[in-house]
Formats: structure tokens, C-alpha cells, sequence
């Protein structure tokens, strides 16, 4: 199942590490690279300490976000090791984790998942930076606890709502920088006795940029976004508590997020909706009691005016409520057991969907969270999922951590993840007068079909396709180790495997009399993603922090791989339009995959005061988007985007208690790419003012 | 349209000691056709319309009457035998068939002819469609490309041979192609035609 073959490539990198790091003593917290105290609740729906996690998984500290200089969600998921993002339909960018595709990792905020995918991918550049606690990356399938999108893992967005207790706090702060990108954030917090109230608000804009002079519109365009964030807690001690709250995101873009069809101008306007209530209770000693409810709202409304005057609307309206209610009950050995139930409604109206459909399901979960000896942990869970448009599903996962001694520790896990298919696949009835096909929903191609089969206008229709759709659906299995050098530097690394099957692909299955052909979706194909991914922390002097963290990802297409030894696979030489038939060894594996990736963060301390420089250099090895050959596979001969290496410098100074200011420049070494990386605008300069106002500390 | 003879083979003069009534045959011709034309009068995304461009292996050129083998317009590609479609199709007049196999067309020395198929109601001999027959079309830069490896075998309207490799479907088969600077809808193709009766092989 695993590469043995990479693997045997880390005993040197890891002795490197280890040897290399014992003889450093324990340094003050402000330095250490893993805080011990540090919780996640997205790998059991409830906190454990990271340190003792079954499943591999990666916080991104508040410190981690301040001292970066990034303001959004996007430009600090890109820097974590093991994660890249890549651009989808219309240039935006999406997460791949563990090699597997944006549309398959499922997005949270305060536990409850984010919606408005655009051709499956989240626009992570919709959350700002300025108000969140932290970030917690679980790798690996997690359906077991979250369903339907959690394939590839779960990215949580925890946002900050003080510590109890702590009276009032205030922060602002104003950022600006090249492309006249402005970033203004305040928030207010207000913690005594049993009230909580919270509120941001934040205002980002840019000009955008031009990486290609001489056409008449702009790479990216201007716009401009605000986040209103609202909430309320009450702890009414023995009854509970309550916490309500909303928050409302607005963006109006001027065109085109990125350059795609020559001569269409396009103005689009976002806004999305949450609101939430939570419900706290601990019922008895061993009994607590979560109840969540949640509405979701996020419509995109897109208007087109193409060279000939033409407009063109587009309209996307989706919602989605849930309930999740959920017991733990602990037991005396320090065990405890989850059981949890809800349901999921959700609705979405749209252009070229002509129905509004609806997808209910409910869901019912159970995990086990077992220290079967002070060694042993063995966390296993299941989760049901009732749907009424598709196969239901039932999803297990089960993991171990073992401690072989303090520092050595096993960890491993098996976990099934699936996504069940979205509106597009099954409503989609989309066919317009300037496109030369049809693309139809597998739940409307049976009336469509009808139709023009009475009126005469099909030459053929091929329905073996036509099945319904299932899950697509993976096995994950992750197998690591934690070895700690001393208690605050720990070296991590971890193979993981990814089976997919019953991936979704359009096929023609037929053609209109006017030539159009007519496309659907089906349950097609099998893919794997496999690879090893290592971390390690050091101080080589007390003042200096380094993290380093590689990955090596092979992911490939099963049926290519067919084709590969079925002989079937040419490639056309560009100049004596000779064909010549390619071989298994030539064929690179999956669109948008590096098979390396580096990542160093050096933070040197300059001071008392925590007055620090931040510097990053995130390396990303080759990888193609397009098939430039056109031969339907990636192979050696396409045209790849070459290797590079992206650098970050923040600098941070505390003038006095009250006011610190930042220096952050993006790309320090300028590094573009015009024809690929349309992302990249280059080196950029930001300035970023921040006063803090606590009262109570 | 540009025509270039590349070679002929004079198997004839191997069969010299050959009886009188032995039939004496004819060399196999090697042709390369450059921008051949084969425009859709529609718009851009519209399904295509208009006259197809009929081609004449044995001729080695573009014919106006009923004697040709294979027709083109845009992607689409007919054989002058089988069902007539619709009415902007030419009349199918002959026994003309094809296939599309896999391999090198230095490769493919003769046709398996249980594999030919002629144009009929529901699908054509040579399938249109990105990824079908003859060519891939990718959606995000707008080219046709010419699927590598695919080599196209025919029958003629009388019953000959030839095979056939699409080269470039833009004019002067540009290195790097351009959808919306370069030339669409032109051909440039190999072919190999066997003049003999009943002859399969291309050597």
C-alpha cells in the first residue's frame, strides 16, 4: 500500500532533525514551536490536546496569523505544509490537502460548514484573518463524524470570543499596501461574569492588478468586501448556556475574477449569511449535553456584457439549515462517548437549474474515545447518513495513538469519506445558443431527453450512463509517527493513502440533430493519492525558531494508468507532427499535483518585547493545470508549470503596550509567472498599524 | 489546399517475370494535403452548416461530383457510403467505410476489414465528438488537436484502401496553435492510398 521506496528516502532527513535538535534546552513558551496546552475540537467534535490526537492534524496558532501579515484565510492555508491551492473554474483558488481536490475538503467555521462552492471549489479569500482564534487542519477521511465533503480532511475556523472572565478588550487595526489594498479590522469584546457580547467588523479592498499590459481589462479587477460579526452568550450555570451568533459577508467585484474570455466585462455581487445558535449543557458530572442549530445563506448574482452587448445573468442562491444535537458521556478512566444526531435541509435556486431542488438528510453518530491503557488510545467512530436522494451511507473510521515511551509515539488511522453528488451533477440543465452543447442534471436527462425525442431533434441517445448517482466516496489510511526531542520539539511524519472511487465525470451520451452533443455525469472513475509528509521544529539558538515541513505526493488516475498499459497513450512531437507512443514511466499523474513541497518558517526573536521577523520560503515543485497536448493525459511532454519558490518577510514591532506596527512584504523575491500563476502580482509592500486595548489584563 | 507526392512504390516492377495474366499493380501513393478548407458558414459555438468539402484519394483532390471517398466540414468527417443523413450531407453514392485504429501510421501496414463500418442514422464511421474519434477539443484553450496515435482507415467509394493521419486542423499546422489567432477548420493530413482492387496492406 505505501511507497516503501519514498519512505526509505526520511531516515536521513529525520536523523538530521533529531540529532541535530537534542541539544537544545526547553525555551519559554513564547518559543515554543507545539504549546501543550493547545486543543482541538474538529477530530472529535469535542477538545483534546493536539498532542494527543489519533489523526494528523495542524493548528494554525492566532500568533502564527498576526505574525504573518496575511489577511486572508487563502494566503495562510498556501503556506502550510502539506496543503497548496490551486486555481478551479473561473480562477478561484481552492484547497488540496493530502493531494485530493478542493470540492472534496469540507470547510467549517465554529464547527459548521461554509456553502456557495463554485464548480466545487470555496473561495477561501471570502474569510478574513482579523477575528479568528485559530485554525485546526485534520488530514484524512472524517466522515465518521461530519459526512458528506469531509474526503479529504476538515479545515475548522475557530473565531475568537474571549476567555471568560476577562472583562473588555478592543482592537484595530489598519493595514494598507500595494494595489491600494486596504485591510481595516475592529473588534469589540466584553467578558464579565456570566455575559459575553462580540462584535467585528471588517472592510478590505483592492485595485487589483494587470499582469499582461495592452488588453483592455485588468488579471484581476477591483473589489472591495465587508464581514460583519455579531454575538451573544449567556451562561445561565445550571440551565446551560446560550450562545447566538450571526455573521454577514458582502463582496461586489468590478469584472472577472481572472482574465477568462476576451471581451466580457462582469460585475458580481456576493453575499453570504450565517447564523447560529449553541446550546451548552453539563447535565451531570459524566453528561454534557450540545445542541447546534444553523442557517446558512450565500447567493452570487453575476451579470456579463460581452462584445456585442449582449448580458448574460447568472444566479446562485443556496441554503442549508442544521441541527446537531450531541451527548458525551465520560467515564472514570478518562474514555468517553459521543452520540450524536440531526438533520440537514438544503435548497439552492439557480440559473440553468430549472427546479429548486432540495436535499434533506438526517444523520446519526457514535464514537468512542478508549484510553484502553495509559498507552493505548483507540478512538473509533461511525456515522450514519439517511439520504433521500442517494445511496445512504454509513461511514467508519478508526485510529490509534501508542506511546512507546515519552517521546516516541505511533498514530495511525483508516477512515472513510465521501461526498454525495451536488445539484449541478444531478439539475444542471444547461445549454445555450453560444455553446456548441448540453449539459444535463442525471435527474432531469430522462424529461429532456423525452422531449426531444418527441420532437424529433436527437440523432442518438446512449442512457447506459444513465444510472443514478452515488457518493463518490475514499478509503484514507494514515500511518505516523511523533517523536519528541525534547518536550517542546517534536518531529512529526506521516504516510498517508487515499483510495477514491466513484468519481464523477461528464460523458456525451448523445447528440441533437443540430450537432450539439449532449452531456451528463456518471460514477466513472478511480483515483489514489499517496505520499509522506514530515514537520520539525528547532531552535539553534533561543532566539531563532525553524519549521520545516516536506511533502512528497503521487496521485494518479487508475484509468490512465489502464490506458498507459493498454498501449494506447500517444503524443504528437509539435514540430514533425510525428506520433509516438508513450509508456507508463511518462505518464505524471493528476492535474494541479506537485510531487514535492517545501516549507521553511524562521522566526527570530529580537527582543523582549516579542519584537520579531518572520520569514518564510514555501517551495513548490513543478505541476501542470492543462493537458497543452491534448492527448487526454499528463505526461512528460505536456507543458508544466515550472518549480518555484515563493518568499515572505514580516516584521513586527511594538512601539509601546498599547500599539504595534508591521512591515510585510509578499514575494520578497519578486517571483512571477504571468502566463500561469495569474495569483501572483509579484513583490508587494504592506504597512499595518494595530492598537490593542485591553483593560482587564 | 497544397498537395505534395512523397512517394510511390513501383511494386509493379517486382512482378516482372510474372505471367501475362498475372495483373500487373499499380504503385501505392503517399501524399501529404496541407490547408485543406473545410469551413462552417455558421458562427462560433453554433452547430456547422454549410456545403461539405469532398476529397478524392485516387484524384488526390477536392471533387464536386459523386465519385468521392471522404467529405469534411469542421470537426465532422463523412464517408461517401451508407446512410445520407441529413440534408445538408452529401448523397452517399458509394461503398466508402472507415475506422479509426490505434497506432502509429507508420504502423498500421493494413486494414482489418471486419472493423469497417459505413455512416449510418445514429452514428457516423469516423464519430465526432471531443475524445470519440479523430480529435480532442479542450474546453478551457478552445483547440482541436488531432488525437496522436489515431491513424484513420478508409474504403473508398470504389472499393480501394487508404490510410489517413490528421496532422493539424489549423492552417500551415502551426507548432503552437492559437484558437483565436490561428486558422481553424483547415486540414493538413497524411494519406496513403492503395490503388489495387481488393489490395489491404500498404506496403
Amino acid at each position: 500500500m505505501l511507497n516503501y521506496k519514498t519512505s526509505s528516502l526520511f531516515y536521513p532527513l529525520i536523523s538530521l532533525l533529531v540529532f541535530n535538535s537534542s541539544v537544545f534546552a526547553q525555551e519559554s513558551d513564547s518559543l515554543r514551536t507545539i504549546n501543550m496546552e493547545e486543543v482541538v475540537i474538529s477530530a472529535n467534535k469535542t477538545e483534546k490536546p493536539f498532542v494527543e490526537l489519533t489523526v494528523p492534524a495542524k493548528i494554525i496558532s492566532k500568533k502564527d496569523i498576526e505574525n504573518s501579515g496575511h489577511s486572508r484565510l487563502d494566503e495562510i492555508i498556501r503556506e502550510q505544509v502539506g496543503i497548496v491551492t490551486v486555481p478551479g473554474f473561473g480562477g478561484i483558488e481552492g484547497v488540496q490537502l493530502q493531494g485530493i481536490d478542493p470540492e472534496y475538503t469540507l470547510i467549517l467555521i465554529d464547527g459548521m460548514p461554509l456553502i456557495g462552492r463554485v464548480a466545487g471549489i470555496l473561495d477561501l479569500s471570502r474569510i478574513s484573518l482579523g477575528s479568528i482564534e485559530r485554525i485546526e487542519i485534520i488530514k484524512g477521511a472524517s466522515s465518521s463524524l461530519y459526512g458528506s465533503e469531509a474526503l479529504g480532511g476538515v479545515i475548522n475556523i475557530i473565531t475568537n470570543k474571549g476567555e471568560e472572565n476577562e472583562g473588555f478588550k478592543s482592537n484595530v487595526y489598519y493595514q494598507f499596501g500595494s494595489f491600494k489594498t486596504q485591510d481595516f479590522l475592529t473588534d469589540i469584546l466584553f467578558n464579565k461574569n456570566n455575559i459575553t457580547l462580540y462584535g467585528n467588523f471588517n472592510y478590505y479592498s483592492s485595485d487589483g492588478y494587470d499582469l499582461i499590459d495592452n488588453d483592455d481589462q485588468k488579471t484581476v479587477e477591483a473589489y472591495n468586501n465587508l464581514t460583519l460579526g455579531l454575538g451573544f452568550a449567556y451562561d445561565m450555570k445550571s440551565l446551560g448556556k446560550i450562545d447566538l451568533n450571526t455573521k454577514i459577508f458582502r463582496e461586489t467585484r468590478d469584472g472577472t475574477i481572472f482574465l477568462t474570455s476576451p471581451g466580457v466585462n462582469k460585475e458580481s455581487e456576493t453575499h453570504e449569511e450565517n447564523f447560529y445558535i449553541k446550546y451548552t449543557n453539563d447535565i451531570s458530572k459524566n453528561v454534557s449535553l450540545d445542541v447546534d442549530l444553523y442557517r446558512t445563506t450565500y447567493i452570487n448574482d453575476e451579470e456579463q456584457i460581452g462584445s456585442n452587448n449582449i448580458s448574460n445573468t447568472n444566479a446562485f442562491n443556496q441554503t442549508l439549515d442544521r441541527l446537531d444535537i450531541r451527548f458525551k458521556h465520560s467515564t472514570s478512566s478518562g474514555s468517553y462517548y459521543t452520540v450524536g444526531f440531526g438533520f440537514d435541509k438544503e435548497t439552492l435556486e439557480r440559473t440553468n437549474i430549472s427546479s429548486k431542488p432540495k436535499h434533506n438528510s438526517r444523520f446519526l453518530y457514535f464514537q468512542y474515545d478508549w484510553n484502553t491503557s495509559e498507552k493505548l488510545n483507540l478512538v473509533s467512530g461511525l456515522r450514519y447518513d439517511d439520504h433521500k436522494q442517494y445511496n445512504s451511507q454509513v461511514s467508519p473510521k478508526v485510529s490509534f495513538k501508542y506511546d512507546v515511551s515519552d517521546k516516541l509515539s505511533f498514530k495511525g488511522s483508516f477512515g472513510y469519506g465521501y461526498k454525495t453528488p451536488d445539484f449541478r451533477q444531478l439539475y444542471l440543465n444547461f445549454s445555450n445558443s453560444s455553446s456548441g452543447y448540453v449539459v444535463l442534471g442525471t435527474k432531469v436527462i430522462d424529461e429532456v431527453v423525452k422531449e426531444l425525442q418527441d420532437s424529433n431533434s436527437l440523432i442518438f441517445y446512449n442512457d447506459i450512463f444513465n444510472s443514478n448517482l452515488t457518493a463518490e466516496s475514499s478509503n484514507s489510511y494514515n500511518l505516523g509517527l511523533q517523536y519528541f526531542i525534547n518536550p517542546s520539539f517534536p518531529v512529526e511524519i506521516n504516510l498517508f493513502r487515499n483510495n477514491i472511487f466513484n468519481l464523477i465525470e461528464t460523458n456525451l451520451v448523445g447528440r441533437k440533430t443540430n450537432g450539439q452533443t449532449i452531456y451528463s455525469y456518471s460514477n466513472l472513475n478511480k483515483a489514489y493519492t499517496q505520499g509522506a509528509e514530515i514537520q520539525g521544529s528547532y531552535n539553534p539558538i533561543k532566539k531563532l525558531s525553524i519549521k520545516l515541513g516536506y511533502q512528497l505526493l503521487y496521485a494518479k488516475d487508475i484509468m490512465a494508468i489502464d490506458d498507459f498499459k493498454s498501449e494506447i497513450v500517444y503524443a504528437r512531437d509539435p514540430v514533425s507532427k510525428q506520433s509516438f507512443q508513450l509508456s507508463q514511466s511518462d505518464y505524471f499523474g493528476l492535474y494541479g499535483r506537485s510531487r514535492h513541497q517545501v516549507n521553511l518558517n524562521l522566526n527570530y526573536y529580537m527582543n523582549k518585547n516579542k519584537d520579531n521577523i518572520n520569514f518564510r520560503i514555501n517551495y513548490r515543485g513543478k505541476y501542470a493545470l492543462v493537458d497543452s497536448n491534448n492527448n487526454s493525459y499528463l505526461d512528460k511532454y505536456d507543458k508544466f508549470i515550472n518549480g518555484h519558490i515563493l518568499t515572505n518577510l514580516t516584521y513586527n514591532k511594538k512601539i509601546s503596550k498599547k500599539i504595534s506596527f508591521q512591515v510585510f512584504i509578499k514575494n520578497l523575491l519578486g517571483y512571477k509567472d504571468v502566463e500561469n500563476l495569474l495569483n501572483n502580482p509579484g513583490r508587494s509592500y504592506s504597512l499595518k498599524v494595530k492598537f490593542n486595548n485591553y483593560n482587564n489584563k | 489546399m497544397g498537395m505534395k507526392k512523397i512517394y510511390t512504390l513501383l511494386i509493379s516492377l517486382l512482378m516482372l517475370s510474372c505471367g501475362d495474366d498475372d495483373p500487373v499493380l499499380e504503385p501505392i501513393e503517399a501524399m501529404i494535403v496541407t490547408n485543406l478548407e473545410a469551413k462552417t458558414t455558421s458562427g462560433p459555438g453554433q452547430p456547422a452548416a454549410g456545403d461539405f468539402v469532398k476529397f478524392s484519394f485516387a484524384k488526390q483532390t477536392v471533387v464536386e461530383g459523386d465519385d468521392w471517398d471522404i467529405a469534411f466540414r469542421a470537426t465532422s468527417i463523412l464517408v461517401n457510403g451508407g446512410f445520407s443523413g441529413a440534408s445538408d450531407e452529401p448523397n452517399r453514392s458509394g461503398l466508402a467505410a472507415g475506422y479509426v485504429a490505434v497506432g502509429n501510421y507508420g504502423s498500421i501496414k493494413s486494414v482489418e476489414e471486419n472493423l469497417l463500418v459505413q455512416d449510418s442514422e445514429t452514428a457516423k464511421a469516423i464519430p465526432s465528438g471531443s475524445g470519440e474519434g479523430w480529435y480532442n477539443y479542450d474546453p478551457q484553450t478552445y483547440l482541436i488537436t488531432p488525437i496522436a496515435g489515431r491513424t484513420l482507415i478508409f474504403k473508398t467509394h470504389n472499393g480501394r484502401y487508404a490510410k489517413m493521419e490528421i496532422q493539424s486542423y489549423y492552417k500551415d499546422a502551426p507548432e503552437n496553435p492559437n484558437a483565436f489567432s490561428s486558422e481553424g477548420q483547415t486540414y493538413t493530413f497524411n494519406y496513403t492510398y492503395q490503388p489495387n482492387e481488393g489490395v489491404t496492406t500498404f506496403d
